[in-house]
This record gives C-alpha cells, sequence and structure tokens, in this order.
C-alpha cells in the first residue's frame, strides 16, 4: 500500500548541504500500522511531507495506494488524509465546526455528508461542546484532536498521522490511539511517528527507527526487542562487600555490571544462566541475598541502542 | 460553486469578527466621498477644460478612479497576499493538500478580496447617489465587461507575484510598480491630457490607461461597446498574454518551493 524505493531529500541553501533523507527503502502493507520512529531532525516529518506531496524529493520515489508521489500527486493527495504536528493550520476566527466545513467543503465531501461526519468526528475525539467556540479560544490539546478530526473527515485508504498524541492528555491519548485501531480495524493503512514509545509498542504492527535519514532497522516491536537479547537483574543484598564481583564480570553473558546503595545491576544476555549461578548452592550468594529484580528490555532500549549505532 | 462559497464564508466571518475596523473602514468610504464632493464644489466655478471629455464634474470622476485603482491594487495584490495570509496561518499546506486543484485555489483564495472591493464599490456609489446626488449612467453591462477584462489582465501579474512569493519568500517590484504607475499615469486623481507628453506616451503604453478611460466613458458618458471597442481590445490581448503566463509562473513558484521544501515557510 505504501511503498518507498530509495526515497532522498537533501535541503539546498547557500551555503550548504542537509541531507534530511537518505535512500529509504520500506514497504506498509495494507491494513498495517507502521511506527516510525527517530530522534528529533532525523528525517520522519520530512518523509511524511514527501509522501504527502507537500515536498519533492531529491531522487527515490514512493507509491501510495499503487500512484507515485511524482508522477501522480492529486491521486496520491486522494488516497490519504493526513494530521500534521503543527496544530496551526486551522483559522483563528472561525469555528471548529466552520474550520472542519471549510475543509471537508475541499474535499469535496457532499454537503449532506459533511455535516454528519463532522458531528460525528467532533463528538468522537470530544469536541462537541466546543464546536461554535473560535479555534483561537481552543486550547492545544483541543488543536491536536481538530486537525485529527479533519484528517479523519475523508475516507481514504491510507492515513499518515504525525505525531498524533503530542499535547494530549492521558485520556485523549488513549481515545486517540483507540480511534487509530478503529482504523486499522477497517482495513486502513497508517503510518505514523511518534517519540512515545509505548504508543509505538502499543499500536504499531511493525516499526522502522530512522536516525540522521538513514533506516537504521525495521521489525516489529517484539522482534527488536529479542534482537537486543539482553535483560536487566538487580540483586537487592545485605553486605556488598561479599559479593564476587570479579566473578561475575568474568562470565561471557554479563555485559555491564555496577554496585549502588546495596543494590547490584546486572545487564545480561543469559538471564538463565545468571540466575543458574546465583542461586547454585557451591558459588550462590543466597545468604546475603535479599531479593532480585529482572527487567526485560523496552522498545526504549532498543531505540537508544539503535539510534546511538551500537552493535546488536 | 460550494467551494466559492466556504472562500467567501470565511473571509465574511473574518472581516465581521473585526467589528471596529469594519465601521471604520465604511466610515471613511463616506469621508471620502464627502471630501471629494467638496473639492468638487469648491472648483465648480473654475473650467477645466481636460474635464470637459468626461462632463465636467470633478466628483464622479474622481470616484471612478479611485474605485479603478482598488480593482487594480486588489487584482495585483490579492494573490500574492493570500498565499502570504495562508502561509502565515499556516493553512497553505491543508489547502495543497486537499482535493482542489491548484489553480482553483489560487482564485478562491483571493475571490473574498475581490468581492470586498465590489461591496466597497458598491457602498460608495450608493453614497454618491443617495446622499450627494451625483449621476452616473450605469451602463451597468459594458462598465462590469470593462472592469472583469482589467481585473482579468492584471490578475495574471498578480499569479506572477503570488509566485514570486512562494518561490522566494517575497514580492516583487512589478506588483509596486504597476499600483504606483496607475496611480500617477492612467488618470485616477487627473485626466491624462494634463501630463507632459514623454509621461503621457507611457501611459499609453499601461492597460490601465485604456481601462480607465473606457470606465469614465461608459459610467460618465454612457459610452457604448463601440466606442470604447479598442480599449476592449487592448484590455483582452493583455489578458490573453498575462493569464496564461500568471498561471504559468504561479505553478512554478510553487513547485520551486515543494523542492525547497518551504511552501509553508514565509
Amino acid at each position: 500500500m505504501i511503498q518507498l524505493h530509495d526515497l532522498t531529500k537533501v535541503f539546498k541553501t547557500r551555503n550548504q548541504k542537509t541531507l534530511a533523507v537518505d535512500g529509504l527503502s520500506f514497504e506498509v502493507k495494507q491494513g498495517e500500522i507502521f511506527g516510525l520512529l527517530g530522534p528529533n531532525g532525523a528525517g520522519k516529518t520530512t518523509t511524511i511531507r514527501m509522501l504527502s506531496t507537500l515536498v519533492t524529493p531529491t531522487s527515490g520515489d514512493a507509491l501510495i495506494n499503487g500512484w507515485s508521489i511524482l508522477t501522480a500527486p492529486e491521486n496520491v493527495r486522494a488516497s490519504i488524509g493526513i494530521s500534521l504536528s503543527d496544530e496551526r493550520s486551522f483559522y483563528y476566527r472561525l469555528s471548529g465546526y466552520q474550520n472542519l466545513e471549510f475543509f471537508g467543503t475541499l474535499q469535496n465531501i457532499p454537503r449532506r455528508q459533511l455535516h454528519a461526519r463532522i458531528i460525528a468526528m467532533l463528538e468522537k475525539m470530544g469536541l462537541i461542546e466546543a464546536k461554535d467556540t473560535k479555534f483561537m479560544k481552543y486550547s492545544t490539546g483541543m488543536k491536536r484532536k481538530l486537525s485529527l478530526c479533519r484528517a479523519l473527515l475523508v475516507d481514504p485508504p491510507v492515513y499518515f498521522f504525525d505525531e498524533p498524541t503530542t499535547a494530549l492528555d492521558p485520556p485523549s491519548a488513549i481515545e486517540t490511539r483507540e480511534t487509530i485501531l478503529d482504523l486499522k480495524r477497517t482495513g486502513k493503512t497508517i503510518l505514523l511517528t511518534t517519540q512515545n514509545m509505548h504508543e509505538a509498542e502499543q499500536l504499531c504492527d511493525r516499526i522502522a527507527i530512522i536516525n540522521k535519514g538513514s533506516l537504521v532497522v525495521v521489525d516489529t516491536a517484539q522482534d527488536l526487542k529479542r534482537k537486543l537479547k539482553t535483560c536487566t537483574v538487580q540483586l537487592v543484598i545485605s553486605d556488598s562487600s561479599l559479593l564476587p564481583l570479579e566473578m561475575f564480570q568474568s562470565q561471557s553473558y554479563v555485559d555491564q555490571i555496577s554496585l549502588s546503595d546495596g543494590v547490584c545491576t546486572i545487564v545480561t544476555t543469559d538471564k538463565m544462566k545468571l540466575l543458574d549461578m546465583l542461586l547454585s548452592e557451591k558459588e550462590g550468594i543466597r545468604p546475603i541475598l535479599h531479593d532480585i529484580r529482572i527487567t526485560e528490555v523496552s522498545l526504549e532500549d532498543v531505540f537508544l541502542r539503535y539510534v546511538k549505532g551500537e552493535r546488536v | 460553486m460550494r467551494k466559492a462559497y466556504v472562500f467567501l464564508k470565511r473571509g465574511w466571518i473574518t472581516f465581521t469578527s473585526y467589528k471596529m475596523e469594519m465601521i471604520i473602514q465604511y466610515a471613511s468610504l463616506l469621508l471620502m466621498v464627502a471630501i471629494f464632493y467638496f473639492v468638487a464644489k469648491m472648483i465648480s466655478g473654475v473650467q477645466v477644460p481636460s474635464l470637459t471629455k468626461y462632463g465636467g464634474d470633478y466628483t464622479s470622476f474622481i470616484v471612478v478612479g479611485v474605485v479603478f485603482q482598488w480593482f487594480v491594487t486588489v487584482s495585483l495584490n490579492s494573490f500574492s497576499s493570500s498565499i502570504r495570509s495562508e502561509q502565515t496561518m499556516g493553512t497553505l499546506e491543508f489547502l495543497l493538500m486537499s482535493r482542489t486543484n491548484l489553480s482553483a485555489i489560487l482564485f478562491y483564495s483571493a475571490l473574498w478580496n475581490f468581492t470586498r472591493v465590489l461591496l466597497n464599490t458598491l457602498v460608495v456609489f450608493l453614497l454618491c447617489m443617495v446622499i450627494f446626488k451625483i449621476h452616473f449612467t450605469l451602463n451597468l453591462l459594458l462598465a462590469l465587461l470593462l472592469l472583469l477584462l482589467t481585473v482579468a489582465a492584471l490578475s495574471g501579474i498578480g499569479m506572477i507575484s503570488a509566485g514570486m512569493i512562494l518561490a522566494f519568500k517575497q514580492g516583487d517590484p512589478i506588483n509596486w510598480l504597476f499600483v504606483t504607475l496607475t496611480g500617477l499615469l492612467s488618470g485616477v486623481f487627473f485626466p491624462v491630457e494634463v501630463l507632459p507628453p514623454v509621461l503621457k506616451s507611457i501611459a499609453f503604453v499601461l492597460p490601465t490607461t485604456y481601462a480607465l478611460t473606457a470606465l469614465r466613458e461608459t459610467l460618465i458618458l454612457n459610452a457604448s461597446l463601440s466606442s470604447v471597442s479598442l480599449h476592449v481590445a487592448v484590455l483582452a490581448l493583455f489578458s490573453l498574454l498575462t493569464v496564461p503566463t500568471g498561471f504559468f509562473l504561479f505553478r512554478w513558484g510553487f513547485n520551486k518551493a515543494r523542492v525547497a521544501g518551504s511552501l509553508a515557510e514565509y
């Protein structure tokens, strides 16, 4: 449904060239929620802007619903609904309803259908009470919600959401995520960017991590975590002087070890072997062990490792 | 038509939400007509040969000139100012991503500005006729044709300017030059006949001179289409040249901004 082929963007100014997106290639299947993660300036928004035909790529191409962003931009625009992270983009002196009526009309939605859709969207996003309030009186979260309403007014096969829950309070963020999952249930294809790892894990079927414009890895959240092969084991101990630190460090499955305030933190690639050793009769530390806490690797750990360029 | 309506509705809501500005604007129109009326009254005993051609009444002469200048200005500026306004509001990208084509967006965006000038014109003519008892012959169809051709001829240049705004984020000097030259040379405030020969020859290169002369003859002297046919032909020719050029250069500016990734920048 979405195919990127070596998509590249170089921004040129008088004195310098900036490589914003460097040969991105990946595919998003129909009905899939695909997350684009990356640090600030990684090229996520530029990628979405290229895919929505607002920015022309320097080289490469992308197909949206079978249409090329280079040769059929009108068809691409007719195939997408989009919510960008900039919560301005509305007319300040028009109400929420009037703004949606304006943009919905430009999307060729028939008048009667448009009214019903606007009301349904405003109700869904909890803005119905504020439908006649001028946009300039909206809070940041309300502006963000209205932007989502605008994206959802149309019924295209593909949606792009650029940081859809930024500035939303927790209940609104949960509702927004539910709305995105509803879209997936109806077979829509969704490409979203987010800085919220929990959100990415909760929503996305697959995740691409990009850094400095380049694709670093694409996989499911589960497999990304599995690839990292590490977990953290914390040992709460009564006497740290009896802890055989050197013996721990000599084990091949121990990556890092640190000791602080009676808590020994060990990053390991094989927690079962580590636990075997810790609890063994001969070498174990049972007499001084008060508690063991095991923390599995998080998507945030994966993200940080990949973005820092560490080998996984 | 629905799209034109929502653009007009947007313009109307925004305009009427600034109540004080609206009141000041219409009060200014009344004041302007009153000033022209009293200036005309002051010079009413004086013989001005160059005015004779236009019926000898200065109020009707200047009112037509000033209204015409509004249309010149709005034709030249409204496209670029609308684009700039959409950029500053952050709405331009969403207009361009909609299922409405580029030319239509450009046209609709400027529609409210033209409508506002048309409304102001109607108010001024009503004030002239009702309060100051100034007589206009109102060959309405011919006057509208002339205004339409003037707007078309100058809109081409306005579209070029809008393309420059997208490409370079600043207006181009052609607009400024046109507005200034029209005010000075096309006979807005005084008849072209009073200009020295050199300026007069420049005046007759400007399409606005033909348009304004024809408009005055139509509104003040009830001229027929055949008597202003030369002026109509000049305006039509100018429109044929500038409108396609304007569209072409606007699209060029749009594509340049897409390559630079600067559509929303201003």
